[in-house]
């Protein structure tokens, strides 16, 4: 009520935010917590004392029943009443929020109906009815008493609600009708009582003028056929000249200014319930009269309760506390309600009603809004995160992590707990910072949720994540964030006696010669490097023994027709070409020699190099499949370069044992009809020369009558079918050229090969090239001329380049009519 | 986790959801929960089909309803999700990793 300082405009949670903002935030809710937590606390000691308070009872019976708009303090019964004067209120302009507020009232009096136990009230019956007697004056007059209550400490307690009194006002009820649709009107009373205690306490009541329209008055008007009007006469305790204080003086004004304007707009509560109409006439005629008799009448009364007020007042400060504090923040609202009424007022009709439609849109939208406070908000949000976080986030949320890192490679690793908190604040409607726009403070707080949600995430983490029961067929496996999804549970093979037997690895199991073994083996190295890099990164010592047993060198796999190395067998895999180079780096010197001298000794075998061979598709004309010229991409770009740099830095014996190997267990021949073995020997014997030419200082006599016995015998494989490393698509040969879809692709490989040959070996060796590919250099020759009369200068340029590069290094050059004697040279 | 990690990746990049139901909306992702539950943002999605969906301009799709989602190969280092794979399969395997 008005009268103690309040601001009636109902509940104080969602009223509030539409009044004062649209923030859904956390701040918000702080606040809507201390209302809504603490109040309910404070409804209960209020209510308490209100329910002693008989005078407020009575009013709560007469008084919400005239005043259709009057929420909070409403029983049920009258809340049913009120619905039939619903139309009404919307006649008058705001029924929206009037619905509302409605409906925030019923809430209300749930709680404090809830907070009530059975034997409280019974308690409280019980201490109240001898006073009763003395009562019976005042329990008729409606209104009254909340006009006498000061809250903190004039209230002359008239607690008492005689049961004789509880008679007359159940057969007032019944009689008037008042309550048609509730189960017993005895019921409704007692709730009624309760309700109104409770309103008392939270201020619920709409700012009526009390000092100029008694509300009884407005109940004549409203209701005119109500029981309990004659009785509003009787004594009203206090005179009013103890009333007044500060907080009742707003809604008074409030209220003449809405009348003045005529319209109840945004106002809703305390206008709305209020019909304008008339009341104006009203309170202009009666209050005066009104007002003596009140005041004689609350004087009497007063003597009368004179002794009880004390006993009461006791209890009754006891409840004060959370009464103050609602005090003062039905004073802030007050004013703001105050400020609104004077924008309202200064608006243009337009405008007014421009901004009733957005206060109607504001309020639909916080109507449900501030239903969990901040500590509901922030268990859900512990929940959820601690079903994604993870104290293990390298296990469970690898590819997040590393791409991260991959991706802000500069930013490098950020704390983990505040990244998670960031994101989560960015994808959460959680607004940064509340209504103080603090981003730190919001980003502090959940830090802190994470990290508490990590602590959560781990103590579950132990919790087993099935249930078997006793002879049951399955298992109930409960959902995790982690494996949203039931899983079946398969019961993990006894690793027991069978395996124990054979004391065979696994991947034995297998033919040794399937694909599956294979397979299985690349993972196995897979399994190794990933945990030597996850090693790696965290800068652990690690040993390799484990990766090094994983490739399996020295394993021997026989099929139907030969011996081959399991490594070797997997190497044009190309998971395993990628993963080469990963390995690679983790071996020691001497597992890196092992390695590539393994690979070059079976060079021929590996698969990839052996399809790589033009010789294999003469059937199709020549043309490479596109897999496996995809393959031996991605064989050069990955274990070709790794072996060439391993070249690069190696000392001149070993690249000749290396070479000597090449040479003893392969084909050469063969090889050199392939672009990766034409490739590798290039690197190799260009290697070679190079340390010959610009090192031979630190090279024995050995060394070099070593390499030149190599040479000889890899130029022996060659000889006399030199044309044959020409595959036939690059061939410019017109007995053996072919044209297919490789035709247009650079054939500088081949030229690269012969030249690094030609430098290698001796003159006579320079001529028997020269000799056998005599058809190729010339076809060249005249290839480009033909280009180039056709147009393309820089295709022909290109053809002759390559040319050169091979005659060049015999002291050679041409064009696209003659070889001549390099000019420097001449 | 690794499908809820990878599409960690794929927030603020736009995506195709197929749903079970045939619906295809185009749309920037917001954010993803590990029931791959989606938010959408800015969504385009074939209004002649769909004409309720005219009016929509961000969505929150529940996980279990989507069918097939649609990725720009650019936004994924296959690699890595490779990698991610195997290390996640070895993990439940019982065989954790000590650290990265």
């Amino acid at each position: 009520m008005s009268f103690f300082g309040f601001d009636p405009t109902g509940p104080p949670s969602s009223k509030r935010n539409d009044a004062e903002e649209l923030d859904f935030d956390d701040e918000d809710d702080a606040f809507n917590e201390e209302t809504f937590g603490a109040d309910v606390t404070d409804i209960r000691k209020d209510f308490d004392f209100g329910y002693g308070a008989k005078p407020q009872a009575e009013e709560s019976i007469l008084k919400p029943a005239t005043q259709s708009s009057i929420k909070p303090g409403l029983s049920y019964a009258k809340a049913a009443q009120e619905e039939l004067l619903q139309p009404m209120a919307a006649l008058w302009g705001d029924s929206t929020s009037n619905e509302e507020e409605r409906k925030e009232v019923t809430e209300e009096k749930d709680d404090s109906k809830k907070v009530l136990s059975l034997e409280e009230i019974e308690a409280k019956l019980k201490q109240q009815t001898p006073s009763s007697a003395g009562v019976q004056g005042t329990a008729n007059v409606p209104g009254q008493p909340p006009v006498v209550q000061q809250p903190q400490q004039q209230f002359p307690n008239p607690y008492m609600l005689p049961p004789q009194v509880q008679q007359q006002m159940l057969a007032a009820a019944v009689a008037s009708g008042q309550f048609p649709n509730m189960e017993s009107a005895s019921q409704a009373m007692a709730q009624s009582m309760m309700a109104a205690a409770a309103f008392q306490q939270t201020g619920m009541m709409p700012p009526l003028p009390f000092m100029n329209v008694p509300p009884h008055l407005q109940q004549q008007q409203q209701q005119p056929g109500q029981p309990q009007q004659p009785q509003q006469q009787p004594p009203s305790g206090l005179p009013q000249g103890q009333v007044p204080n500060q907080p009742q003086s707003q809604p008074e004004s409030q209220q003449g200014k809405t009348q003045t304007a005529g319209r109840p707009v945004s106002q809703p509560l305390s206008v709305d319930r209020f019909p304008p109409i008339g009341v104006g006439i009203e309170e202009t005629a009666k209050p005066q009269i009104n007002q003596q008799q009140q005041q004689q009448q609350q004087q009497q009364y007063h003597q009368q309760q004179h002794q009880q007020y004390h006993q009461q007042q006791h209890m009754y400060r006891n409840n004060n506390r959370g009464y103050n504090h609602q005090q003062q923040r039905a004073q802030r609202r007050d004013y703001y309600q105050q400020q609104l009424q004077q924008q309202l007022e200064q608006m243009s009709p337009e405008e007014r009603e421009k901004f009733t439609i957005r206060q109607n849109k504001v309020s639909k939208i916080t109507r449900c809004s501030g239903f969990m406070g901040p500590k509901d908000k922030d268990f859900v949000t512990r929940f959820q995160l601690s079903q994604i976080v993870t104290e293990d986030p390298y296990n469970e949320d690898f590819y997040y992590q590393v791409y991260q890192i991959v991706k802000s490679s500069l930013g490098g690793a950020t704390n983990d707990v505040n990244s998670i908190a960031q994101k989560y604040l960015d994808q959460s409607g959680h607004r940064l910072g509340g209504r103080s726009k603090r981003v730190d403070i919001a980003l502090q707080r959940m830090q802190q949720q994470v990290s508490k949600a990590v602590t959560v995430a781990k103590e579950r983490g132990q919790r087993s994540s099935g249930l078997s029961k006793e002879g049951a067929l399955g298992r109930v496996s409960f959902g995790t964030g982690k494996q949203p999804r039931q899983q079946i549970i398969i019961k993990k093979e006894e690793a027991s006696s069978e395996e124990k037997d054979d004391a065979l690895p696994k991947e034995y199991k297998f033919p040794r010669s399937s694909r599956s073994f294979q397979l299985s083996i690349i993972e196995d190295i897979y399994t190794q490097v990933l945990k030597l890099e996850s090693m790696e990164r965290e800068n652990q010592t690690y040993q390799t023994t484990e990766l090094w047993k994983s490739l399996h060198l020295n394993d021997k796999i026989k099929t139907s027709t030969d011996e081959i190395n399991p490594f070797i067998s997997i190497l044009s895999f190309d998971k395993t070409m990628k993963v080469f180079q990963r390995l690679f780096h983790f071996l020691s010197k001497e597992e890196q020699e092992q390695i590539i001298e393994l690979i070059f000794t079976h060079l021929q075998k590996i698969d990839i190099v052996l399809k790589s061979s033009y010789k294999n598709y003469a059937d199709t004309n020549y043309s490479i499949p596109k897999n496996v010229n995809d393959k031996i991409e991605l064989f050069q770009s990955t274990i070709m370069r790794a072996l060439v740099i391993y070249i690069g830095d190696t000392n001149f014996q070993q690249i000749l044992s290396i070479l000597n190997e090449i040479i003893s267990n392969n084909n050469v021949l063969f090889l050199c009809t392939t672009k990766i073995g034409c490739s590798l020997l290039t690197v190799i014997i260009s290697r070679l020369e190079l340390i010959k030419q610009e090192y031979s200082k630190n090279l024995s006599a050995q060394d070099l009558s070593n390499w030149s016995l190599v040479y000889d015998k890899l130029f022996q494989g060659l000889e006399g079918r030199l044309a044959s490393i020409f595959p036939p698509f690059f061939s410019n040969d017109e007995s053996r050229k072919v044209v297919n879809e490789e035709t247009n692709k650079n054939d500088g490989y081949i030229w690269q090969f012969l030249a690094t040959l030609s430098l290698g070996g001796l003159l006579n060796h320079q001529r028997i090239i020269v000799d056998e590919i005599r058809n190729e250099i010339f076809g060249v020759m005249s290839l480009s001329k033909t280009t180039k009369e056709e147009g393309d200068a820089v295709k022909a340029a290109g053809l002759l380049e390559n040319l050169n590069l091979f005659l060049n290094v015999m002291g050679l050059n041409a064009t696209e009519d003659d070889i001549s004697e390099l000019a420097s040279e001449a | 986790m690794l499908f809820f990690s990878f599409f960690k990746t794929l927030v603020d990049k736009e995506i195709r959801v197929e749903f079970k139901n045939g619906v295809e909306i185009t749309g920037t992702l917001k954010s993803i929960d590990q029931y791959l539950n989606l938010k959408l943002d800015n969504i385009k999605t074939d209004v002649d089909k769909y004409p309720h969906l005219i009016a929509v301009r961000s969505l929150f799709i529940r996980g279990s309803m989507i069918r097939y989602i649609h990725l720009n190969p650019v936004d994924v280092d296959t690699s890595l999700l490779q990698d991610a794979a195997r290390r996640e399969a070895i993990a439940t395997g019982g065989d954790k990793f000590a650290g990265r």
